[in-house]
């Protein structure tokens, strides 16, 4: 099961950033500048933050990885829509810019947490034998892409794609409910509270998904000025 | 005995500048693999077009090796990581540096099965090529940091450095991610980037070299292959020039060059050399054809052009990016057309005209003929192709110097971005933009950027785009309609450029210049004849779009004292009477939009060719 959480989560955050990428280069032009800047930016921000992730954080890593799950499931769900209703207000050109690359950058940090702490997770249940999660970690990376290129982008569009991919983080949210046995009685409250949220933010998002065409009109018209 | 020193030898050296060379050579290691990589995929974009699919894939066959590289090393250890670092780092070197040219070379080679129609072959050979080499890399990269881990660890004694590493090389990745495109594509060609790079990872080499423990006489093997390899990418850097050539001829040349493989790898010297300038958005092509079409000798029969001017240049092409743009003896064609016939249609001439792409200046040359205009803006992204177009002889020469109009007023930026943040109204608005291969271009042909062009537009204006595609696909024409009818305008109407495709006198001449007589001849050549002339006027015929907000109730406009050389007033009306089915329902499944975008819709697995 950590492998699929961990395949899930690797896909889940490179198609958010190839979504802020792309949204980047329809707005502002240049695509070659916009992908080479967001995958720098990715990476950097996926190290600094796997060096946040230590101390406290690895000590309780299923209430961590819910926290940090609940708060990609939200920026990354919404980031696509906030992009547009920035754009929308016809800020400067920095504005834009400042959003889209704070964005690439929060969800690159809370990403950078997954691998520590899925690490921490496995050598709770077995052996320390870790690697297998970063060969897994590479592989669900390289399925995003794939996935992003060639089916998600000219077949869903970036709304659909952005709900369908908070969707996935959601649920992986909501099943870490099976690693209850590793979360501290003082923290088992704060731990069902998470649930709770993620269930109610996937039931948004199945509705969310249902109708975004309905939602892409609505926020292209606002986009638009109609 | 060979471990017992290597650790005597370590702990001498565990010192903080030790573990500090380790976090500067992950930097670097970083910087330069990211490097391979996004040099791979620009080289993929520019030769398979689809530069979002390609960079994606890159980047995600790159992870996936690296993921591999790292298991591997860890699968198998090694007790020697400075001379498992330095094999790492020829490889690395020698692959890396090799890239850009194998891809080039693949690329050639498979179009010549594409001559002769066995696509699939092309594109394993071309893609597989591809994948192998970004896979390479990555593999090869996914050991390098496992490996400096270890070296860090080794030079340490308090702490793990695995942390430290990790961040260096992500600062790494982000250095790259920024030099390629703005350091890099804009100011050298892919070719000595790799090299440049190469030689970045072959001095890395040499250090792990110096480090690591061989034996005398395997260091010195070692040795004379840096020195080779040195060598051999120092000869590169020197002609790369001419290596870029080679690969360009072949780019060009392969229609009337490629069926004799031997002669078609070897240098081509028959074609005239390519005049390549380079910007950081396109590469602009600029060559001599000397072959021309095989009905060029038609082209008097139907333009006045060389009769008026005969030493107009001729046979001259340009392309961006490896995308045909115009032929010099054909442009008149498509120019006329476009400008003309719309002004024709809506009855009037404009007076305030907003011009979009065009940066080679031919479109304007035929708007700047009718004084009624008082003022055009000009939008172009590309400062270098203006600026080609304003002193390069032979462009100069076709477009007159018609960017020089004291009603022109260039601006230079992206086209959508200007749109969107514009406040003046226009009577006319002319998009001439290369046909949308990848979403960094079908973004212009969205609804969303053809709804801020109408807002731009006067309300008894017109909005003309050339719509490349039409001719024959009629996936296209359902496309460019459902978008533009989405963005707000009412009334979509296509057309073609047209000469008529039959011509008694025209007949004739085609007659008598391939048999030497119009009588008495064998069916067969009479069907030739015939043939000649349809593919004439199927090879000149372009397809545009005009859009408003209603059809307008005046009469056609045409004024005989404007100077043209292909567009009478004939075929303005043959033009006009040609209608395609017009569409009255907005299927939104066929909306381009940059939410969700229909163009292109060329296929992702398709090697890029001239012809």
């Amino acid at each position: 099961m950590i492998y699929s959480i961990t395949f899930v989560l690797a896909f889940c955050s490179i198609v958010y950033e190839l979504l802020l990428g792309q949204a980047l280069s329809a707005f502002l032009g240049n695509t070659v500048l916009r992908y080479s800047v967001t995958i720098g930016l990715y990476m950097l921000s996926l190290g600094i933050g796997s060096l946040l992730a230590e101390g406290r954080s690895v000590a309780r890593p299923v209430l961590s990885l819910l926290l940090v799950e609940t708060l990609l499931t939200l920026i990354g769900g919404s980031s696509v829509v906030l992009l547009f209703f920035v754009n929308a207000q016809e800020v400067s050109l920095t504005v834009i810019s400042i959003v889209a690359h704070g964005l690439i950058i929060i969800i690159g940090v809370l990403s950078g947490f997954e691998i520590p702490l899925l690490i921490k997770l496995k050598a709770y249940e077995q052996s320390n034998k870790d690697n297998a999660i970063i060969g897994v970690n590479y592989l669900g990376a390289f399925s995003g892409t794939v996935a992003f290129a060639l089916l998600l982008y000219p077949y869903a569009g970036i709304v659909t794609t952005s709900f369908f991919v908070a969707l996935s983080n959601a649920m992986v949210g909501v099943a870490l409910i099976r690693k209850e046995k590793f979360v501290d009685i003082n923290q088992k409250q704060l731990f069902r509270i998470f649930i709770l949220l993620e269930i109610a933010l996937m039931l948004v998002l199945v509705g969310c998904l249902i109708t975004s065409n309905k939602i892409s009109d609505l926020l292209l018209s606002h986009y638009l000025g109609e | 005995m060979t471990n017992n020193k290597r650790s005597k030898i370590f702990s001498s050296q565990a010192s903080h500048s030790s573990r500090k060379t380790i976090y500067s050579l992950t930097v670097v290691l970083a910087s330069c693999s990211l490097l391979y990589e996004l040099l791979i995929a620009q080289t993929l974009a520019v030769l398979a077009a689809n530069t979002v699919v390609w960079y994606c894939l890159t980047i995600g066959v790159y992870l996936a090796g690296m993921g591999v590289g790292a298991l591997l090393h860890e699968k198998y250890p090694t007790k020697t990581p400075w001379k498992r670092l330095f094999h790492v780092e020829i490889i690395l070197c020698i692959v890396g540096a090799l890239a850009v040219p194998i891809l080039h070379f693949a690329h050639a080679f498979g179009l010549r099965f594409q001559l002769f129609d066995q696509l699939i072959l092309t594109n394993i050979i071309f893609f597989g090529t591809a994948f192998i080499l970004i896979s390479t890399i990555g593999l090869l990269t996914g050991f390098e940091l496992p490996l400096l881990i270890d070296l860090g660890n080794t030079t340490s004694k308090e702490r793990s450095v695995t942390n430290r590493v990790l961040s260096s090389d992500y600062v790494g990745s982000l250095i790259a991610g920024f030099a390629f495109p703005l350091a890099f594509v804009p100011n050298f060609d892919l070719i000595s980037v790799g090299i440049f790079t190469a030689g970045t990872n072959l001095a890395i080499a040499i250090f792990a070299l110096w480090k690591a423990v061989f034996s005398n006489e395997q260091a010195i093997k070692r040795l004379v292959l840096c020195a080779t390899v040195a060598f051999s990418m120092l000869t590169g850097l020197i002609y790369v020039q001419a290596v870029e050539q080679y690969f360009i001829k072949k780019y060009y040349a392969y229609w009337d060059h490629g069926e004799n493989l031997a002669h078609f790898m070897g240098p081509l010297a028959e074609f005239p050399n390519v005049f390549r300038t380079r910007s950081p958005y396109q590469n602009i092509d600029l060559f001599y054809d000397k072959e021309g079409y095989d009905t060029d000798y038609l082209i008097d029969f139907y333009s006045t052009k060389y009769l008026e001017n005969p030493e107009k240049p001729r046979n001259y092409m340009l392309y961006l990016n490896g995308d045909f743009q115009f032929s010099s003896s054909y442009e008149e064609y498509y120019h006329e057309y476009f400008a003309h016939i719309p002004i024709a249609f809506n009855g009037r001439v404009p007076e305030k005209v907003l011009v979009m792409g065009a940066g080679d200046g031919l479109l304007i040359r035929e708007l700047v003929k009718y004084k009624e205009i008082k003022k055009i803006v000009h939008v172009d992204l590309d400062h270098k192709l203006v600026e080609l177009a304003r002193t390069n002889p032979i462009l100069t020469a076709m477009n007159e110097h018609a960017l020089e109009d004291q009603r022109v007023e260039t601006h230079f930026g992206d086209a959508y971005y200007y749109i969107r943040n514009s406040t003046e109204q226009f009577d006319a608005i002319y998009l001439d933009f290369p046909y949308a291969v990848d979403y960094n271009l079908s973004r212009l042909f969205s609804r969303e950027f053809f709804h801020f062009a109408r807002a731009r537009m006067a309300r008894d204006g017109y909005l003309v785009m050339d719509a490349p595609g039409l001719e024959n696909l009629d996936i296209d024409w359902e496309i460019y309609s459902n978008t533009l009818l989405a963005a707000g305008f009412k009334y979509v109407r296509p057309y073609l450029s047209h000469v008529e495709e039959f011509r008694q006198d025209a007949y004739d001449f085609v007659l008598n210049r391939l048999f030497g007589s119009t009588k008495n001849l064998e069916s067969s050549q009479y069907d030739k004849a015939e043939f000649n002339l349809y593919d004439f006027s199927a090879s000149i015929r372009m397809g545009f779009v005009i859009a408003q907000n209603s059809k307008s109730d005046l009469p056609i406009y045409w004024n005989e004292g404007i100077k043209r050389h292909v567009l009478t007033k004939e075929r303005m009306q043959l033009t006009l009477e040609k209608q395609l089915p017009p569409i009255d329902k907005i299927d939104p499944s066929r909306v381009n939009s940059i939410l969700r975008p229909t163009l292109p819709v060329n296929e992702v697995w398709n090697i890029r060719t001239a012809w």
